[in-house]
């Protein structure tokens, strides 16, 4: 008599796939538990790695020949568009300097930028500061004395900062001399868009600005796109610091 | 030799390159190893995630989205290498 053998396997995987699943989920659990627990300790580790890849980007940049000619003249309209970012905003300073006596650049905890965009996908920054200097959730990051965003999350020695440029993320703010009320939405890597009526005046160059001590500058309108079949204008708008750039921000301490 | 080197360098992208070219590395990455581009996308949101950036981890979401595809098509390839 013919013995009858089964070809099913036991189990929801076939045997050789069980290894390679084990390991998977073995790796999404220690990187799990070191999110949760040890949310510093996983920024210190990868802190070098994060180094390398700012010391390779920062080569890239200095090559030679024309590549360097053209690596100067954009370094230059960078910091022409430095400077009148700066001029704009001390003209704001000037008129708000009567509303608060606090002025941002004077006090906080300074702080490394250990990654940014386009490194995280989020627009989000990993900062070197943490709780044990006085870093708090909910404090405001400014890098040259412009507001980008808040502190989201901070562990012992590293911290999160989500900026108002965020995907998604919903900032009110004023826009032109007037500072006419507008909610900023983030668009990533910086930008932002606005969505006005059209008859509200405002034109390419109108400085964007959020409240804080006074009204602090945050960059300036692009583009304006409307439409003659449409009511609303959509402000395209660039902003004064460079997220992809930044190597040291001030954060605010909370009181 | 070749399927190490790649999933090293997908790794090390996560830290030192722009996301778009993780993304890429990734999938080339799980085109040899499937569970490459999920595993890099946990790391990823474990890094770069703060709480009020998303509504989901879309990092985990894309990896596990290319490990799927990666999977698939190494499984079209599969089958037509072996149906000639």
């Amino acid at each position: 008599m013919k013995t009858q053998y089964s070809r099913r396997t036991s189990g929801l995987l076939p045997l050789a796939a069980r290894l390679p699943a084990v390991i998977v989920v073995c790796i999404l659990l220690v990187l799990l538990v070191f999110r949760i627990f040890f949310p510093s300790t996983l920024a210190m580790l990868a802190a070098p790695l994060w180094q390398v890849g700012t010391y390779f980007s920062g080569k890239a940049e200095l090559s030679e020949g024309r590549e360097a000619v053209e690596a100067e003249r954009d370094r230059l309209r960078v910091e022409n568009t430095g400077l009148a970012a700066e001029n704009a905003m001390l003209r704001a300073r000037l008129q708000d300097v009567g509303a608060s006596s606090e002025i941002p650049n004077d006090e906080g905890v300074l702080a490394g930028v250990l990654a940014r965009p386009p490194l995280s996908p989020y627009d989000t920054l990993i900062l070197d500061r943490g709780s044990t200097e006085g870093v708090e959730v909910g404090a405001v990051v400014y890098a040259q004395s412009a507001p980008i965003g808040t502190i989201a999350e901070v562990g012992q020695g590293s911290s999160r900062a989500l900026l108002y440029s965020s995907s998604g993320r919903a900032t009110e703010g004023w826009i032109g001399e007037d500072r006419l009320p507008v909610t900023l939405r983030g668009e990533g890597a910086g930008a932002f868009s606005s969505d006005v009526p059209r008859d509200l005046a405002v034109v390419e160059g109108d400085v964007v600005y959020l409240p804080g001590p006074g009204a602090l500058p945050i960059g300036t309108v692009m583009r304006v796109e409307s439409h003659p079949s449409s009511p609303r204008t959509v402000l395209h708008i660039r902003p004064l610091v460079n997220p992809f750039a930044l190597t040291f921000v001030r954060i605010q301490r909370t009181p | 030799m070749i399927r190490a080197a790649l999933v090293i360098l997908a790794v090390i992208s996560v830290f030192c390159f722009p996301y778009p070219a993780t993304i890429v590395l990734s999938f080339v990455a799980s085109l040899f190893l499937p569970a490459t581009g999920f595993v890099l996308g946990a790391l990823v949101d474990v890094l770069y995630f703060a709480p009020g950036a998303s509504w989901l981890p879309l990092a985990t979401v894309t990896g596990a989205t290319i490990s799927v595809v990666a999977f698939l098509v190494r499984r079209l390839v599969k089958a037509r290498i072996i149906g000639g």
